[in-house]
């Protein structure tokens, strides 16, 4: 079902082959008529170190981050770091768009122009 | 109206808490420490590290500017305060939320003095660097062991000494046996 979940509970004496961990980063998510937003904390991160998928109806943050944090000073490490979402239908694929700054991912997910609430004017006519 | 963002809360988000519940319990059994981006307890999450010549302390403060945080150092310690902002953007509705605004404030007690004049601090992807030069009384010393010849060929001689009296004691056992061995077989020898 989940990634993170099953390498969880999978047998503990069987060994990964890398010890690295799988980290679910903080995230809110916001929406209004333009578009769905989702912000999520992804300190260490750098543009390379970060992947976003999109799938039929679920977006995939995933990447790696050097530092782990609170690790002492065995050092060495980093984490894995994953979250899923389920995609709303209205999205508009194509113009999906994220930036990483301090630290912050923010994902935009435009939603489709059909979609969008639309504002009917009333036009008032004169009868002859 | 429907809410795809909640409509997934529902589903999901009694196994997300099992999920981080317990990443937590295994995160801190098994490796005695915390997740980066889980808030626990303590935050920023922090690690400190010696160098030798500095100590370099690491801080996860996603979202926090440089102008958000008040470093300050004496010669045993150093704070970190701060507050990361974090606030719906105008206009939105929020789906979900895990991203407080927070104040913080956290102190660390070194395990060595600094120079307070040579703190260096720096940001990169929401990661803070301080890197604390050590006070000259805090660098390790390089300790060169001198040997005396005369100390070496007396350890070599106990070392031969006591290799000796092992391998004696080894020789008496083994002459020990065999003259057992000798004595009891000269009943045998003797009634023949």
């Amino acid at each position: 079902m989940d990634k993170a979940m099953e390498r969880r509970s999978t047998d503990e004496s069987v060994e990964r082959v890398s010890d690295r961990w799988v980290v679910t980063p903080l995230a809110d998510v916001y929406e209004n008529e333009q578009e769905y937003l989702i912000c999520a904390d992804l300190p260490g991160v750098s543009d390379d170190g970060l992947d976003i998928q999109l799938d039929a109806e679920r977006v995939l943050i995933h990447g790696r981050t050097s530092f782990r944090g609170e690790q002492g000073s065995d050092g060495g490490g980093g984490a894995d770091f994953e979250r899923r979402f389920m995609l709303p239908d209205d999205i508009d694929r194509e113009k999906v768009s994220a930036s990483l700054e301090n630290g912050v991912l923010e994902l935009h997910l435009p939603k489709s122009e059909e979609s969008k609430p639309r504002r009917i004017s009333i036009g008032s006519q004169t009868r002859h | 109206m429907w809410n795809p963002w909640s409509d997934f809360d529902r589903t999901y988000s009694a196994l997300d808490e099992l999920r981080r519940r317990m990443d937590y319990v295994f995160g801190d059994l098994d490796r005695g420490g915390t997740r980066a981006g889980f808030r626990t307890t303590e935050w920023p999450t922090t690690d400190l590290t010696d160098e030798g010549e500095r100590f370099t302390l690491q801080a996860l403060v996603p979202g926090v500017t440089e102008g958000d945080l008040e470093i300050t150092a004496t010669a045993d310690t150093i704070t970190v305060a701060g507050e990361r902002k974090s606030e719906a953007p105008e206009g939105y509705s929020v789906h979900r939320r895990e991203r407080p605004t927070i104040r913080f404030s956290r102190s660390y007690t070194l395990p060595g003095k600094i120079d307070p004049g040579q703190v260096n601090a720096s940001m990169e992807n929401g990661v803070l660097t301080i890197q604390m030069d050590k006070a000259p009384e805090s660098r390790p010393r390089q300790i060169n062991v001198k040997a005396s010849s005369s100390e070496r060929s007396e350890s070599k001689r106990t070392l031969s000494e006591s290799g000796a009296s092992e391998a004696s004691g080894s020789e008496r056992s083994e002459s020990e046996r065999t003259s057992s061995e000798a004595s009891a077989s000269e009943p045998s020898q003797k009634g023949a």
